[in-house]
């Protein structure tokens, strides 16, 4: 790192705005996405949207590389600094700057976590809705870059339909405030732009917000099921049925088990082959009229049980144990590698068959939680990083499933983004004219290519798609000495690690 | 040095790096740095047994930075026991890092020398109460700057007469609903003899029968938070044969009240201080089994007996902070609220966050004051929201650190011990006063 | 002015009022995406300036361009490409109609949002380019909202996707939401996804004569505190001062029948439509959207809580020859629509930068449209500030050479020239 430009960024930032030694540095080596690290040559903290600004005109002028960094609870890869440069995380931008009622609309800084932002709002009777299952870790300003979901986005939509103003910090240092929210956006729609562009666009550092009233009555549904595709058959007839739920999760058998093994313990039936998490808000008339029809369905779909939450207490831990479900599989095995594919809503059954299959056939453990009210599926495969071959099974399995997806009419991704992990397969969804449109607003928003540098966009040259390989296997020392496979990679792993 | 002794490899797998963790960690609110949150430090653990990272200085003071309340426990999907990975880091680090040759011995003096020791912990007090009375603390504290911190903010050593041991044996009062042994604790007799003789009243007035053992001082909790490894092990193992010697003498198997949540957490898991195929592992599992918290000393009978002895008393709105080693190390936090709901001219109010750390963290203030500081802020704050006049807590650093942190904020609120709160509202009878 | 590679274009309509010096312009409406593409090829080739538009319903919503050559309709680009009623999504290409698309809708058992005025000439792709919401947005929200993805023709005459037809897809950029009222200026736009929503079981709609139009402001936080989601609100003021508000509510019966039962005492006066009649009453009520071929229209939008500060700024600015015909007021969406019909341009204009001036405050946004001679009177966007910057360098990088006719949008100060990206290294 250049002498200049450090003292140029202490004398911005101050002692505890920047981690220089590399022993910190190394927790910012991936997200939640272990398969691929590299320790950033810098963290930069800034306190708010002033700091920040100046430390990119600072790492502008030095022709430095910047990935932003929420909290780090991405699961494509997209907050690991694959080419090198510094990493700006948000973490001490976290205030809510203005909170108003009325208007229904909340200003934020970008590191405020999502959980927070409701808890603020609740005082007012409203809410934040999009709440993907580490809200209670995740910020803003990810959300933000990954247009984030979660069960409740079957509903509300995606952070996207939420957000109506961005402060963004550009490439080169200039402060674009949009966060004035506005009935129609004035001129372009940058703010649109900007949320889902995974931080290849801009630094984000303020985010306007809209506000839901908090339902009258919410209901929370537990089906249980001996069979995991007659739940999916019936959430499918849901949604031909234009039943209005607000949220439609399914988790299957090895879910359960491990939810229920955990401080998320929410009373899920062990010897249930599939639950069906069902939740429905808004007026007393509407959420009987829903509830009644759903009741038919489930019934029709031969659910053996279906519960109802009375209490917020007993709903909580229906939702907790949904939310920890992730974290929870980590029982199951040391690595866990999550996918997020959509498919359409009326090919549900065939393709959580077909997706389970493959893993299957592969040798992997797979556990199906996922928002079935959109398509949204998240097969969960457990693995240990360790073991080169089972990675590269892993791997293979994604990729697979991907194919499988978009074949049936379905896209990469819901919610998490592209990020590393899926870069490879863009070309699955989009031809290179649609991948070339999507370098144009790249070419003006970061012409030199230092923001997030090697995302999302497969990296190409004359019509090939090429990306670096995922994955350098394992790190473990032993484990590479074990597999002449695993030594191969080690030389892209040293490229991607510098000493 | 094996990196297996410096870090629990096998433990750091079960992280799959979620991060819900991050917003349960104070010293991660308090710098935002990742390497200073759960995942953050596990994922340096692991780095360093793989070799992956060096276990330098840096690595070092982040791990020394953890205060060890183990909140990010229970919010942990995965069920990570991130308290004793850091407690195996620590020690790994203890036996291989160079201190400087003041603190290494200041260290060894307090955890080998006075914490084992009634002896040196009654002269200290004794020597700090004089000192407080002659003002030579504030001197000192003058004189030391900012590590002087903890002793301007201490509280005063009560007289002599208050650090008085408990007796062997406290009859109960009316009839007998059952036999307790309590844990007199190394600090407790010294800062909080009021608390300890709070805690031997209720359970008596409750128609329990107190046994005291004298034959250990401390169980070893600090020692086994902070690195020192084989201290922890030989003081645990002072506490349990204590213990063991005590049922010996009483005839009968005897529940262990702990009033100091960071000595029951510890103690709940007395076994896993030591190794696995240690010989000791059984008894010590035995032990644990025994222990609990005072506020879950008072079930079914003993909950009505105490709740008939209960009169009138000062009127107080009062605020519940979770000790951290109670609700993430023991899993209790309905217990206490029912208790003092229980209570005459009680109110309860609940505190914005209360299951955060207050920054005492056991001897952490003492080492950290600034860090310690930072960490109560957020706290004094919610205190200050939540409207309470009184705030009541169970354990004694979380009662050191509310104390001071109130009165340095000029706030002159009374923190109290849940039992002493209990204690205040007894009625009294002819058998004995309550304080 | 005809060129050589344009004699053999077919030209099927001629268009008025979209270039400053009044000229007409020919248009032409290639019947699909690859005589599009061969069109842009030849402008490209010939330095032509093409004109996008749907079926140019709201041309006059836009700036009057400085030069277009020939305007290029997709209105005859039409036909449903894929509707799928089970995933509620539907798909079609530019020139389909709204109405067309909303019959077809309705017949998968589904509510078509934007829920739009002149549905009848209006095309998916214009409505798209205009960046247009329907009557529904209060309860369905923005068209952004609904859409899904774009196929678009871009100025280097490739064509490409965004999105996709899925109800949650995150991958890629959002292009679309860049193209959803770009006026064209960065692509055509062939094809778009929506999402669908469920079609209301019963719509009823209120109509409540108002005293005076003062009592809106109470009316209005009184119903919003009363109902969660109306489908329409919206108070209507007359030229003599009168007014009534329009209420729809819209969806499951009972549900409809509690939120009536919780309305303010004021609407036990209103008269209820149900049925057939609440249709009727619904279109009547839609096509009460201002029209700008019909005379000078202004729109001023707001945050809520700004809303009366806006109206009353609103009321100031237009007095004497621009006293309002028409004011539409929808509180809750935060917008006022003031028909001016043919008051004088420059006493429009001169009212219109007046209102500018006194609503920067409260950070109103005031557009116009209109007649050809009052939009080049007053721009009819609000003047930008620095994000300008990088809407110019976005035209700069997808229409290097101008084939796209450019300046029907806010101003974004001078061309470039030809953008130099530094990327792709």
């Amino acid at each position: 790192m250049d002498r200049a430009l450090l003292h140029e960024l202490r004398a911005i930032l101050g002692p505890r705005g920047l981690i220089e030694d590399r022993t910190r540095r190394v927790a910012y080596e991936c997200d939640g996405l272990a398969f691929e690290r590299r320790v950033p040559e810098l963290v930069l903290l800034p306190a708010d949207t002033a700091q920040a600004a100046r430390c990119m005109r600072a790492l502008h002028d030095h022709g430095v590389p910047v990935v932003p960094r929420g909290a780090g609870t991405g699961l494509t890869g997209g907050a690991t600094p694959v080419e090198g440069g510094v990493v700006i995380g948000t973490a001490r931008m976290r205030r809510v700057l203005e909170l108003d009622p009325v208007d229904r609309i909340a200003r934020v800084e970008a590191g405020l976590v999502n959980v927070e932002l409701s808890r603020a709002a609740a005082k007012h009777g409203l809410f934040y809705a999009p709440d993907p299952s580490s809200q209670r870790a995740c910020t803003l300003g990810g959300n933000v870059a990954n247009n984030a979901g979660g069960p409740h986005c079957f509903r509300h939509g995606n952070t996207t339909r939420h957000v109506v103003g961005l402060v963004a910090v550009m490439h080169d240092g200039e402060v674009l405030d949009l966060s004035e929210p506005r009935v129609d956006p004035l001129g372009d729609d940058l703010v649109g732009l900007l949320v889902g562009s995974e931080g290849m666009f801009a630094l984000v550092t303020e985010i306007t917000v809209r506000l839901t009233p908090a339902p009258q009555r919410v209901e929370t549904l537990l089906a249980v099921f001996d069979d995991l595709d007659a739940a999916c058959d019936a959430v499918s007839e849901m949604i031909a049925e234009q039943l209005e739920p607000s949220a439609l999760e399914i988790l299957d058998k090895l879910t359960i088990e491990a939810v229920e093994a955990s401080v998320f313990a929410a009373g899920y039936p062990p010897d249930a082959e599939a639950v069906l998490l069902i939740e429905v808000e808004g007026s007393d008339a509407e959420v009987e009229a829903n509830s009644a029809g759903i009741a038919r369905v489930l019934e029709r779909r031969g659910a053996l049980e279906t519960r109802r939450a009375t209490g917020d207490e007993e709903r909580a831990k229906l939702w907790a144990g949904r939310k920890g479900a992730y974290g929870a599989m980590g029982r199951v095995a040391p690595d866990l590698y999550v996918t997020d594919v959509v498919v359409p809503r009326t090919k549900l059954r065939e393709l959580v068959r077909r997706t389970t299959e493959i893993c299957r056939e592969r040798g992997l453990k797979v556990a199906n939680v996922f928002h079935a009210g959109d398509g949204n599926l998240h097969p969960n495969v457990s693995y240990d990083r360790r073991d080169p071959d089972e990675v590269a099974r892993v791997l293979d399995a994604g990729e697979k499933i991907m194919e499988v997806c978009i074949e049936a009419g379905g896209t990469l991704s819901g919610e998490h983004g592209i990020g590393l992990e899926k870069q490879k397969q863009m070309h699955l969804y989009f031809s290179p004219a649609d991948l070339d449109a999507m370098e144009r607003p790249r070419d003006v928003f970061d012409p030199a290519r230092r923001m997030n540098p090697g995302k999302t966009l497969p990296i190409r040259a004359c019509m090939e798609t090429r990306t670096r390989p995922i994955a350098a296997a394992s790190s473990d020392p032993a484990a590479r000495r074990a597999s002449p496979d695993a030594a191969a990679a080690q030389s892209t792993s040293d490229r991607e690690r510098p000493r | 040095m094996q990196l297996t002794e410096l870090v629990d490899y096998a433990k750091s797998l079960d992280c799959v790096h979620c991060g819900l963790c991050l917003h349960t960690c104070p010293t991660y609110l308090l710098t935002g740095n990742e390497s200073s949150s759960p995942r953050g430090r596990i994922h340096l653990m692991r780095s360093v047994a793989e070799g992956a990272a060096e276990a330098d200085a840096d690595f070092a003071e982040e791990m020394d930075f953890c205060l060890l309340c183990r909140h990010c426990e229970s919010v942990c999907p995965s069920g990570v026991r991130f308290g004793r990975m850091m407690e195996t880091t620590r020690a790994g680090l203890a036996e291989s890092r160079q201190r400087p040759h003041v603190e290494q011995l200041a260290r060894d003096f307090g955890f080998g020398t006075v914490l084992p020791s009634r002896a040196w912990l009654s002269m200290l007090a004794g020597l700090a109460r004089f000192g407080q009375r002659l003002g030579l603390d504030r001197a000192a504290a003058a004189f030391l700057g900012e590590r002087g911190a903890p002793i301007a903010s201490m509280p005063p050593v009560p007289p002599a007469d208050e650090r008085r041991p408990l007796p062997r044996y406290t009859p109960a009062e009316g009839e007998v609903t059952g036999e307790v042994a309590v844990l007199e604790g190394c600090v407790m007799p010294e800062l909080f003899g009021r608390v300890n003789r709070a805690t031997v009243a209720c359970l008596s007035a409750a128609g329990r029968e107190v046994h005291c053992s004298r034959g250990a001082t401390c169980c070893g909790s600090l020692h086994a938070h902070n690195g020192e490894r084989a201290l922890a092990r030989r003081l645990t193992r002072e506490t349990v044969e204590a213990h063991e010697a005590l049922e010996a003498e009483v005839g009968t198997a005897l529940p262990m009240v702990v009033n100091s949540a960071g000595c029951a957490a510890h103690l709940v898991e007395a076994h896993e201080v030591f190794a696995e195929d240690d010989p000791f592992v059984p008894r010590a599992r035995a032990f644990a089994a025994k222990v609990i918290d005072f506020s879950r000393a008072f079930d079914g009978e003993a909950r009505d007996r105490l709740a008939a002895r209960l009169g009138r008393g000062p009127a107080r709105r009062v605020a519940w902070d979770d000790p951290c080693h109670l609700c993430h190390g023991q899993g209790v936090r309905d217990e206490p609220r029912a208790l003092i709901d229980l209570l005459p001219d009680v109110e309860r109010v609940e505190l914005e966050d209360s299951e955060a750390c207050c920054g005492s963290a056991g001897v952490y203030s003492l080492a950290r004051p600034a860090d310690a500081a930072g960490v109560f802020a957020p706290k004094r704050d919610a205190f200050a929201r939540s409207g309470a006049d009184a705030l009541v807590t169970g354990n004694p650093g979380c009662h050191l650190q509310w104390h001071a942190g109130l009165r340095a904020a000029g706030d002159d609120a009374p923190v109290l011990h849940l039992a002493e709160l209990v204690a205040e509202r007894l009625t009294p009878t002819p058998a004995g006063d309550a304080r | 002015m005809t060129t050589r590679s344009l004699r053999d274009v077919e030209v099927v309509d001629v268009l008025r009022g979209a270039v400053r010096d009044g000229s007409e312009v020919p248009v032409t409406a290639p019947r699909d995406e690859a005589e599009l593409v061969d069109l842009v090829h030849r402008a490209r080739r010939d330095r032509l300036r093409l004109l996008p538009i749907g079926g140019g319903t709201r041309v006059a919503w836009t700036n009057p361009t400085d030069r277009a050559d020939l305007a290029v309709s997709t209105r005859a680009m039409t036909g449903i490409v894929y509707h799928e009623p089970d995933d509620g999504t539907i798909t079609a290409r530019a020139g389909t109609t709204m109405a067309s698309l909303t019959e077809r809708a309705r017949a998968g058992g589904h509510h078509l949002s934007p829920d739009v005025d002149l549905a009848a000439t209006s095309t998916l792709g214009g409505v798209v380019g205009a960046g247009w919401s329907g009557v529904d947005r209060l309860r369905c929200g923005p068209l952004r909202n609904q859409l899904l993805g774009t196929r678009v023709v871009l100025a280097d005459g490739s064509a490409s996707k965004s999105g996709g037809r899925l109800v949650k897809n995150v991958t890629g950029f959002d292009l679309h939401r860049l193209y959803c009222g770009s006026n064209g200026a960065l692509g055509v736009v062939v094809e778009a996804s929506l999402r669908l929503a469920v079609a209301p079981e019963v719509v009823r709609h209120l109509v409540l004569p108002l005293d005076r139009a003062r009592d809106a402001w109470e009316l209005a936080s009184a119903l919003r505190a009363a109902v969660a989601a109306p489908w329409t609100f919206a108070i209507d003021v007359d030229p003599d001062g009168s007014a009534h508000a329009h209420l729809e509510l819209a969806g499951r019966a009972p549900v409809v029948q509690a939120e009536f039962d919780a309305l303010p005492r004021a609407w036990r006066s209103a008269e209820v439509a149900e049925g057939g009649d609440a249709a009727r009453a619904h279109e009547h009520y839609r096509e009460g959207e201002p029209d700008p071929r019909l005379g000078a229209v202004v729109r001023v939008d707001a945050r809520p809580s700004r809303v009366a500060a806006a109206f009353d700024l609103v009321t100031r600015a237009f007095t004497g020859s621009t006293r309002p015909r028409f004011v539409r007021v929808q509180p809750h969406v935060a917008r006022i629509d003031v028909r001016l019909g043919d008051a004088p341009a420059g006493d429009v204009a001169r009212a219109v930068r007046e209102l500018r001036a006194a609503a920067a405050p409260v950070r109103a946004a005031v557009r116009v449209g209109g007649p050809l001679a009052l939009r080049r009177e007053v721009d009819c966007f609000d003047a930008l500030g620095p994000e300008r910057r990088w809407m110019r360098a976005l035209r700069d990088r997808f229409d290097p050479d101008g084939v796209f006719a450019a300046g029907r949008g806010p101003d974004l100060g001078p061309h470039v020239g030809a953008f130099t990206s530094a990327g792709g290294r």
